[in-house]
C-alpha cells in the first residue's frame, strides 16, 4: 500500500515550495548579503561583511533628496491618476453618459500599451527644442523659446499619472459596479436626496475601497522604472528606482554592487511597508462588505444638462492620451524626423518599417522577445495554476507557506528584484541568456497569476475535483482533465496578461542586457539612445500593434459580457 | 464489508469556529449489502466520516477496512489515495462535470479509473449505466442542459458504472425539490437494494433516513449517539438528543421512581407507568419520552386504570392530513398528533390516557437537548 508520505499530491507540493523558494527567497537573500559587502567586490566573492554602503548611503545628503522625491513623486501621480480614473469610472459606471462601453474597451485595451512607448511619444511631444507642441505654440503665437518640457518634475509626474489612469480605472470601476444598490435605494427611500445620498452613503461605502486603489497605484509608482529612466535622468529627477539602476549599470566605471544592493533594501523596506498597510486597510475593508462580488445593475444617474460638458471633458482627456501615440505613428511613416502638419502628408513611406524589420539586431530582438514571453507566460500560469490550487484547497501548512511565498514578490519592486537576480546569477551561465529574463519575469509576476488563479479556482465546486478522484482518476489527472479545464478562460486571460506585461517591461532586459539577449524593449532603448527617432517609432508602433492584436479581443469580449 | 475504527480527527482552528475536534472516536461495521445511514445535525461530524471513508481527508487517528483491506491506517501512517478505494459516490451538488457531456461524465470512471475496461466495452456499459437510471436517451446531450433531478440520476449512473464495492451518497436528495425528493427516495433504495451495492448514506433528514436505511447510526458532535434498524431509533430513543432529533417526540422532565421492568416515572403531573432504559437510575433526572401519536384521547374502553389524567385542549391546529393538539396538563403541555377528523374546540376538557408500552425514560436533560433538531445547512 503506498505511503500516506508519497502521494502525487504531496511531491508536488514538495517541488513547488523548492522551485518558489529558489525563485523568491534567493535572489533576496543575495540582495541582503549584496548590501552588506565592502564596495569594488564582486557579489558573491568575499565574506567580508561590512556597514560602508549604508554608512555612504546614511551619511549622502542625497539620500533623504532621493526619497523625498521618489515620495513626492509617487504621492502626486497618484493622486491624479486616481482622480481621473474615480471621475471617469463614475461616468461609465453610475451615470446615463454615452459611449461608456467604448471608453471602457478602450482603458482595458491601454493596458497594452507599453509605458515606454507613451513615453518616447511624449518626448517627441515636448521636447523644448524640436518638440512638436513646442513648434506648433511658436508657430501659432510668436513665442520664443519653449511653452512645455518634457524634462521637469511634474510633467514626469502628470505623464505618469495618465499611465497609471487606466489600471486605477479598471480597480475603481469593479468597485462601483459592484456596490450593492440596495444601500443607496434605502437611502433614498428613507428620505435621503442625492446629494445626502452620495455623500452620506456613497462615499463612505467606497472609502476603503479607493484607499486601497489609492495605496496600490501609490506602490506601483514607487517601483516604476521605465519613465523615470527616460525622462527623470535629462530631468534631472533622481528616483530611488534610476539610482539602483545606475549604481549597477553606470555610464562610465565600475558598477557598485554594494551601494547598490544598499538602495535595493532601502526600497524593498519601504516597498514592504506600503504592502503592510495595503494589506491592512483591505482587511478593514471586508468589514464594509459592499462589494459581494453579485452582478448587480445600479440605477444611473442622469446627466441632464451637464451631459455635453462631461463629454467634453472625457473626450479631452482622450485626446490627450491619444496624443504621443499619434505623434509616434506620425514619425515612423517618415524616413527622418518631420514636423507634424499638412507639408509632412507628401512624405509619408513605410520605409522606415521595412528598414527597421530587416535590421538583424531587431530580428533577433523579435525572436528573444517571442520566447521569452511565451515562457514566462506559461510558467507563470503552470505555478499559478497548481499554487492557487493548494492555496483554495489544501489545509497543509506548506500550503500557507507557498501561499506567503508566492505573493512576497508583490511587496519586491521590479527593479530591486532584477538587481537580486542579476547578483546571484551574473556568474552562472544563465547569464546573458534569454532564460534569465523569464526566471525573473516568472517571479515578478507569479504573484499577479496565483491571485487570478486563486479566486478562480475557488469559484469551482471542490466537489467536481473530489468526483474524479471517486472515479478512480489520479490527483493529477483531475486537475488535467476536470479542474483546470474549467478554469480554462482564466488562465488564457492571465496568461495574456502576463505576455503582455513581459513584452512591454524594459526594467528586466534593461538590468539584465548582454549582446547576446536583447529584446524588442531593449532594443527600443538602443534605438532612442543611438539616436535613431523614426526607427524607434517604427519599432514602437508594431510592438504596440502586436500588443493590442493580442490582449484587444480578449477585453472587447470581456467588456461586451460585462455590459 | 466496511469497519471504521475509533476515527478521530481535527480541523485547523481557522477553518472550524468552535476549535472542537470533527470526530472523537467514531467506529461502526457495516455489513456486505446493507443501506446504512450517517443522521445527525449539521456539524455532527457525518459528512467528515464519509470523506474518511471516501479518502478525502486523513483521520488523525483509527483505521479503516473496505473489504479485506485496511485503506487507512493512522498507527501504520499509510492511507489508500481516494482513486485505489474502488468506491463510487454522489455528492451533494452532484459534481457533473458541465464541460462533457452526460456519456463522457459516465464513461469517466472506465477510462480514466484505475479498474479501466477496453475502449470497446466503454460506451455499453455507460448506457446500461445510463439506463438503469432511466436516461439512456440523454447521453450525448451536454451536461450543464440537464435539469436537478437528471443531473442527480447522472451522478448515480457515473457513481455505479464501474461496479464499485461501496457505494457513499453525500446528502443526495437534499437539493430536490419535495415532491421528486419523495419519488428519488424509494427508488434510490431500490436500486442499490437490487444491485446488492453496501451503501452508505449521508443526511440530516430523519424522514429520508427512516425510510430508506437498514441501520442508522444516529451522530452528535463527533460521537455515534444510537446505531440500529430505523425502528429501534424511533421507538426505543437510548438518549434525550436522539428522542428529540427523531420526530416530533414529548419530552418531559421525570425521574424513575422504580426501575424496570414495570418502572414507574414521576413527573408534574403525576406518576406514568412506563419502559425504562438500563443506564437510567432510580431518583436520578432523566427524560420520558412520549411520542405524539402514542397518546389516546377520550374513554377507549381500556380496562387498567393507570396513566389516566384530565387535560384541556389549549390549541388545535389543523394541517389537512392531521390535526395537532396541545394538551394542558397540569403544568405540562403534550402535543398530541390526531386523525383531521375529530372535532376538538380550544378549551374543551378531554380524559387522556398514555400509554405505559409507549412510554420510554431515556437519560438525560432537556435543557442540554434543545435546539438540536437543526435541519438547514
Amino acid at each position: 500500500m503506498p505511503s500516506r508520505r508519497l502521494n502525487q499530491e504531496r511531491v508536488v507540493l514538495l517541488l513547488l515550495c523548492a522551485v518558489i523558494g529558489v525563485l523568491v527567497l534567493g535572489p533576496v537573500i543575495v540582495l541582503i548579503r549584496t548590501s552588506f559587502t565592502p564596495p569594488e567586490s564582486m557579489p558573491l566573492e568575499t565574506i567580508a561583511l561590512t556597514l560602508e554602503n549604508f554608512v555612504t548611503l546614511l551619511v549622502s545628503s542625497n539620500t533623504v533628496r532621493l526619497v523625498l522625491n521618489t515620495v513626492i513623486y509617487a504621492l502626486s501621480s497618484m493622486a491624479i491618476g486616481v482622480s481621473i480614473a474615480t471621475f471617469v469610472a463614475w461616468c461609465t459606471e453610475r451615470t446615463d453618459m454615452p459611449g461608456s462601453f467604448v471608453i471602457r474597451v478602450f482603458m482595458f485595451c491601454w493596458m497594452a500599451v507599453p509605458a515606454l512607448v507613451v513615453g518616447f511619444g511624449w518626448i517627441l511631444l515636448l521636447n523644448p527644442g524640436q518638440g512638436a507642441l513646442n513648434v506648433l505654440f511658436r508657430e501659432l503665437f510668436d513665442v520664443k523659446g519653449y511653452v512645455f518640457t518634457v524634462y521637469s518634475f511634474w510633467t514626469l509626474v502628470l505623464i505618469t499619472a495618465f499611465a497609471v489612469v487606466p489600471t486605477a480605472y479598471v480597480m475603481i470601476a469593479g468597485l462601483l459596479r459592484n456596490m450593492d444598490p440596495q444601500l443607496e435605494q434605502a437611502s433614498r427611500v428613507l428620505g435621503g436626496g442625492p446629494v445626502v445620498t452620495a455623500f452620506r452613503i456613497t462615499m463612505p461605502l467606497l472609502t476603503p475601497g479607493l484607499l486601497s486603489v489609492a495605496i496600490y497605484m501609490f506602490m506601483a509608482v514607487v517601483q516604476t522604472f521605465d519613465l523615470p529612466v527616460i525622462i527623470g535622468l535629462t530631468a534631472n529627477v533622481p528616483v530611488l528606482s534610476t539610482r539602483v539602476y545606475l549604481l549597477s549599470a553606470p555610464v562610465n566605471g565600475m558598477p557598485n554592487y554594494g551601494l547598490s544592493a544598499a538602495f535595493g533594501v532601502v526600497l524593498l523596506v519601504l516597498a514592504v511597508g506600503l504592502m503592510w498597510v495595503y494589506l491592512y486597510v483591505t482587511r478593514t475593508g471586508e468589514r464594509f462588505r459592499v462589494v459581494t462580488g453579485k452582478a448587480f445593475r445600479p440605477r444611473r444617474i442622469a446627466l441632464g444638462r451637464w451631459k455635453v460638458p462631461v463629454m467634453l471633458a472625457v473626450a479631452a482627456y482622450f485626446l490627450i492620451m491619444s496624443l504621443p501615440i499619434v505623434m509616434l505613428l506620425w514619425i515612423s511613416l517618415h524616413t527622418g524626423y518631420e514636423k507634424p502638419g499638412v507639408a509632412g502628408l507628401e512624405n509619408l513611406t513605410f520605409a522606415t518599417f521595412a528598414r527597421i524589420v530587416e535590421n538583424p539586431v531587431v530580428i533577433r530582438a523579435v525572436i528573444n522577445t517571442i520566447v521569452m514571453v511565451i515562457a514566462s507566460a506559461t510558467f507563470v500560469m503552470l505555478l499559478a495554476s497548481l499554487i492557487g490550487w493548494f492555496t483554495v484547497r489544501s489545509n497543509r501548512k506548506l500550503g500557507k507557506v507557498l501561499d506567503i511565498l508566492s505573493f512576497l514578490p508583490m511587496a519586491i519592486p521590479p527593479i530591486v528584484l532584477v538587481l537580486a537576480v542579476l547578483l546571484l546569477y551574473i556568474r552562472t551561465p544563465l547569464y546573458g541568456t534569454v532564460w534569465i529574463l523569464v526566471l525573473s519575469h516568472t517571479t515578478i509576476y507569479l504573484a499577479f497569476g496565483t491571485r487570478t488563479m486563486s479566486s478562480a479556482l475557488i469559484q469551482i465546486h471542490k466537489e467536481l475535483g473530489d468526483a474524479a478522484m471517486l472515479s478512480g482518476a489520479s490527483w493529477l489527472k483531475s486537475l488535467r482533465l476536470v479542474t483546470f479545464p474549467l478554469v480554462w478562460p482564466q488562465i488564457l486571460n492571465g496568461w495574456v496578461w502576463v505576455f503582455a506585461h513581459c513584452a512591454r517591461d524594459l526594467t528586466v532586459p534593461l538590468m539584465l542586457m548582454t549582446t547576446s539577449n536583447i529584446v524588442v524593449a531593449t532594443a527600443l532603448w538602443n534605438l532612442w539612445e543611438f539616436p535613431d527617432l523614426p526607427g524607434t517609432a517604427a519599432l514602437s508602433v508594431l510592438l504596440m500593434g502586436t500588443l493590442l492584436l493580442v490582449a484587444a479581443p480578449f477585453q472587447i469580449y470581456a467588456a461586451y459580457k460585462n455590459r | 464489508m466496511l469497519e471504521l475504527e475509533n476515527l478521530t480527527k481535527s480541523f485547523d482552528s481557522r477553518h472550524q469556529q468552535r476549535n472542537e475536534p470533527a470526530l472523537k472516536g467514531v467506529s461502526f461495521r457495516v455489513c456486505e449489502g446493507e443501506f446504512f445511514t450517517l443522521l445527525g445535525p449539521s456539524g455532527c461530524g457525518k459528512t467528515t466520516t464519509l470523506q474518511c471513508i471516501a479518502g478525502l481527508e486523513d483521520p488523525d487517528t483509527g483505521r479503516i477496512r473496505i473489504g479485506g483491506d485496511w485503506v487507512f491506517d493512522a498507527q501504520a501512517g499509510t492511507s489508500l489515495p481516494a482513486n485505489h478505494r474502488g468506491l463510487g459516490m454522489v455528492f451533494q451538488s452532484y459534481a457533473i462535470w458541465p464541460h462533457m457531456t452526460v456519456l463522457e461524465n459516465v464513461s469517466f470512471p472506465l477510462v480514466h479509473g484505475v479498474r479501466r475496461c477496453p475502449s470497446s466495452q466503454v460506451r455499453p456499459r455507460a448506457i446500461q449505466a445510463l439506463e438503469m437510471v432511466e436516461l439512456g436517451h440523454l447521453a450525448d446531450r451536454p451536461a450543464p442542459l440537464l435539469s436537478g433531478g437528471q443531473q442527480q440520476r447522472v451522478a448515480l449512473a457515473r457513481a455505479l458504472v464501474h461496479e464499485p464495492r461501496l457505494l457513499l451518497l453525500d446528502e443526495p436528495l437534499s437539493n430536490l425539490d419535495a415532491r421528486l425528493r419523495e419519488t428519488m427516495r424509494t427508488e434510490l433504495r431500490h436500486l442499490v437494494k437490487n444491485l446488492g451495492t453496501t451503501t452508505i448514506f449521508v443526511t440530516h433528514d430523519q424522514v429520508e433516513a427512516v425510510g430508506m436505511s437498514d441501520k442508522i447510526a444516529l451522530m452528535r458532535e463527533g460521537l455515534v449517539v444510537q446505531e440500529g434498524t430505523p425502528r429501534d431509533i424511533c421507538m426505543r430513543p437510548n438518549d434525550v438528543f436522539v428522542a428529540e432529533f427523531i420526530g416530533q417526540n414529548n419530552l418531559v422532565d421525570a425521574s424513575l421512581t422504580q426501575g424496570p421492568p414495570n418502572a414507574v416515572a414521576r413527573t408534574s403531573f403525576g406518576e406514568v407507568h412506563c419502559n425504562a432504559n438500563d443506564d437510567v437510575a432510580v431518583g436520578e433526572r432523566a427524560v420520558l419520552v412520549v411520542h405524539p401519536r402514542a397518546l389516546v384521547l377520550g374513554d377507549d374502553g381500556g380496562a387498567d386504570h393507570e396513566n389516566r389524567f384530565h387535560a384541556t385542549v389549549a390549541d388545535v391546529i389543523f394541517l389537512g392530513d392531521q390535526l395537532d393538539v396541545a394538551l394542558q396538563v397540569g403544568e405540562q403541555v403534550l402535543h398530541a398528533s390526531l386523525d383531521p377528523f375529530s372535532d376538538l374546540r380550544v378549551g374543551d376538557t378531554v380524559e387522556l390516557r398514555l400509554p405505559a408500552e409507549r412510554c420510554t425514560v431515556v437519560r438525560g436533560d432537556i435543557a442540554h437537548a434543545g435546539s438540536t433538531r437543526d435541519m438547514g445547512r
